[in-house]
Order: structure tokens, then sequence, then C-alpha cells
């Protein structure tokens, strides 16, 4: 049984030998002792030549791979655990759409990963490197907070979290219908184990109650999504970084110079972000199109002569 | 101050190891694709395979787990949607290394790491030399990732080949 709090090898080797994935075993040994900006390429590599025996097991072995990578980290600051995050995250895919297995791998590889690995190291510096033109003690501090109230990556990432929250939703949803169909099949007689297990595993059809939910996640989604993109736009105008900043406020002695590092680097991360959150809204924005044509042309195909409160009356109660 | 900031700026707009980073992403991303394509096509066959043995109700449970994992571990040949996927991969793949390469090329005018560059933006006073630490080994790395990079696209051009031509011959 595979835990976030096992150590890295136990986990590793409890992936190659009960599920079978085709990971090299040197690369492995390789990847316990590699640091800096080779994880994430090692990350990516694995992810894409494990061997899909199915979902469970790349995204058991990838979850393995990111703990045993994420722990290893020697960076003095806390890091966010983006490993456990993807666990809970991706338990959702079996329940998702098509269009939404596509949107749960954009936002692990094009903005999760391109986060931790790329983002994180560009801004690492934002505050060492900003500096002033002027020895006034405290005025360096005070102007950058000026400027820079929160940092892009925190956004992101309270972004990347809040996006991802009412996935959480639906999965919950389902394993309250697996709790009451497993309660309904005990009640009647039918209590073999195969019959429970096959429940855990089945998929469900986004039927019913199901589908509000799904439906109802994927607009917040798209409401947090544009939140935070304007909250950007609000806090960050234009997009981009700029070079040189003037800052004036107590205790900086008149108008001061002040630079900003790598500003360059940061503008194109910023609309490389800023472009990859664009697909995920049309994404869903998509999804939401293709549920509600799939519900309405089921309905008209269905039932000629129900009314409407019927239709909602059925959708609702349907479990 | 603030003269190191902008000239390091001014040479370095977007760091080596960042490029590969996202070179290395969009490179791996189409066979997503074809992973993609590969899982719906499996999950259409197993739909069609319960249908059908729900339908004719004398298959046994046990043929039919059988050859339910059958289905799971096959390999698919490669014709049909599934050879114009791939082949739309290799393209892409092609594409973003060779879009790479040049940037990294066109960004840095070529692949060599300078030891020492001279600046003159504001707020720098007149000329100023910067100096660039380990550009030696800097260049060999990045010589070394130039090579793997084209060793990778000549391999991609290879594939490509062989499959249009084990098409052609079919």
């Amino acid at each position: 049984m595979l835990t976030l709090h096992a150590t890295p090898w136990q986990l590793v080797k409890a992936c190659h030998m009960t599920h079978g994935a085709r990971l090299r075993c040197f690369t492995l040994k390789w990847a316990a002792n590699c640091r800096g900006g080779q994880r994430g390429f090692l990350l990516l590599w694995i992810h894409i030549h494990a061997k899909p025996a199915g979902q469970h097991c790349t995204l058991r072995c990838l979850l393995c791979l990111l703990h045993l990578l994420l722990s290893r980290v020697t960076n003095p600051e806390p890091k966010m655990n983006w490993a456990s995050f993807y666990a809970v995250i991706s338990g959702v895919n079996r329940h998702s759409t098509g269009i939404g297995r596509i949107w749960l791998s954009v936002l692990f590889i094009f903005r999760i990963l391109v986060l931790v690995v790329a983002a994180e190291s560009v801004w690492g510096d934002e505050k060492s490197g900003f500096t002033c033109n002027t020895q006034q003690p405290g005025c360096n501090s005070v102007c950058y907070d000026h400027f820079f109230p929160i940092s892009h990556i925190r956004l992101w990432a309270l972004q990347l979290i809040l996006v991802s929250t009412p996935a959480l939703l639906v999965a919950m949803h389902v394993a309250h219908r697996r709790h009451v169909d497993k309660r309904l099949y005990k009640l009647s007689g039918r209590a073999n184990p195969k019959d429970l297990e096959q429940i855990k595993t089945q998929k469900m059809k986004i039927t019913g109650a199901l589908w509000w939910t799904y439906v109802i996640s994927l607009l917040f989604r798209i409401v947090f999504e544009v939140t935070f993109m304007y909250m950007f736009y609000m806090i960050y105008p234009g997009y981009k970084m700029i070079r040189l900043v003037k800052c004036d406020s107590y205790p900086c002695p008149n108008t001061v110079d002040c630079f900003v590092s790598r500003p360059t680097e940061k503008t194109v991360f910023t609309v490389f972000m800023l472009a990859v959150s664009g697909v995920c809204i049309l994404l869903n924005i998509a999804e939401v199109v293709f549920l509600v044509g799939k519900a309405c042309s089921k309905h008209l195909h269905n039932a000629g002569d129900t009314t409407m409160g019927a239709w909602i009356q059925q959708k609702l109660c349907s479990y | 101050p603030g003269c190191e900031n902008v000239c390091y700026d001014q040479f370095f707009p977007v760091s080596h190891i960042r490029l590969w980073c996202l070179q290395l992403v969009f490179v791996s991303t189409p066979t997503l694709l074809v992973a993609m394509y590969v899982a719906y096509r499996n999950h259409n066959d197993k739909k069609r395979l319960l249908q059908g043995s729900g339908k004719s109700s004398f298959l046994s449970n046990k043929g039919q787990e059988e050859e339910l994992e059958t289905l799971k571990r096959r390999r698919l040949p490669i014709a049909g949607a599934l050879w114009w996927t791939y082949a739309c991969s290799l393209v892409f793949r092609l594409l973003f290394e060779g879009g790479f390469m040049y940037a990294l090329y066109v960004v840095y005018n070529g692949f060599q790491m300078p030891r020492l560059v001279q600046c003159d933006q504001w707020p720098c006073p007149n000329l100023v030399d910067c100096f660039i630490s380990r550009p030696t080994e800097k260049t060999i790395f990045t010589v070394f990732m130039a090579t793997a990079s084209s060793i990778c696209m000549v391999l991609n051009m290879a594939e490509l080949v062989y499959l249009v031509a084990k098409a052609v011959t079919r």
C-alpha cells in the first residue's frame, strides 16, 4: 500500500514490483542523487516512458518519483508539496470527460511543472537582486514592497490551488455515490467482495446530480481563472516586467532608481503562463459546451413529452 | 548600482537552462498526444467488447476477462488514424526542436559563451566591462545539449522517413 509517509526508496521499489511500470532502475538510482534543474527533466522523461499499463500505474509511479525528487531538495525554504497535490487531483482524472483529462494534463505539464522547475528559479533572486541607487537602510525593502505587493510565483501557486479545488467537489460527490451504492448492494444482499470491488473501480457516468456538480465545478474553475488574470493585470499592468522603478516612499531620500533583476526572463514567463491560462479557460468553456450539448441532445432524444420541470426533477433525483 | 542588473538583462534575456527546460517540455508533449489517442482507442474497443458480450451471453466470464487483458496489453499496429497521429507528433517534435535550437542560436549569437561583454546601457557610466562566470564550462554544456538536440532531430527524421516508406510500400 503506497503512502506518502514511506521513504522514497520504499515507494519506488513498491511501484516497480507491484505495478510493473517500465521505469529504468539505473535512472532511478541517478535520480536519488540529482538536484537542481536536472530533476525536472528526469521527471518528464519518466512520465513519458513509464509503461502505460493503466492510469493508476503511471500516476502512482509519477507520484513516487515526485516524492523522491522533492524530498531531496536541499533548499532551506519550505517548498510546496506538489506531489501530494498531484495525487489528490489526479484521482479525479478517472471521472472526467476527455476534455477534462486534456485540461488536467495541460495543468500539470505546462503550469505546475514549468512553475516548479523553471519559474521558481527565475524569481529566486528577486529580492536579493533588487538594487536601489542609494545607501539608505530600509529603502530597498520599502521600495520592493511598494512595487511587488505579492510576487508572481505566489500568485500563480494560489491560482493553481484555487483552480484545482473544484475538482475536489467532483471527487467527493463520486465517493458519496459509491458509498450509497455500496450500502444499497449490502441491503439487497449482493454483498460478495467482487461486486464491492467493482463498485470501487467502475467509472461513474456523468448523469444526474453528478452532472450538475461537474458543471458547477467547471464554472467555478472559469471564474477563478478569470479573476486571477484580472488581479494580475491590476497589480502588474501590461503583464510586462519593468526594468527600472522610481521610488520615493519614506525612508528613501527624494526619488530613487531601483532596478529589477532579470526583467526580460520574467516577462517571457509571465506571457507564457498567461497564454497557458487562456488555453485552460478555452478548454473549460469547451467542456461546459460539450456537457450541456450532450445533455440537451440526450433529453431531446429520450423523451418527447416530458416537461422541463420533470426533466430537471429526473436529473436531480437520478443517483 | 543597477548597472549589473541592466547589463545582465541585456545579454541574457532568457537563461539557457530555462530555454532547455521549455524545449524539453514542448518536445515531450506530442508523445502524450499519441498516448492519449491509444488510450481513447483502447477505451472504445473495450466498450465495444463489453457491449458485444452483453448481447451474446454464451461467452464465459473467464473468456471475457482474458480478452480484456489482451486488449490492454496488445501493441496497436501503426496504421490508419494512429499513423497520422504518430506522424503529426513526429512533425511537431521536429518543429519544436528546430525552433528552440534556432532561438538559442539567435539569442546568443552562436553556441559559444563569451568571457567578456561590453555594456553601455543607462545607468552604466560610459562603457563597462562585464565578466561572465564559468564561460568555458557553459560553452561545453551548450555544445553538448545542441549535439543531443540534433541527434534527436536526426532520429525523428529517420523515424518519419521509415514510417512514410512503410506506408508507401504497403
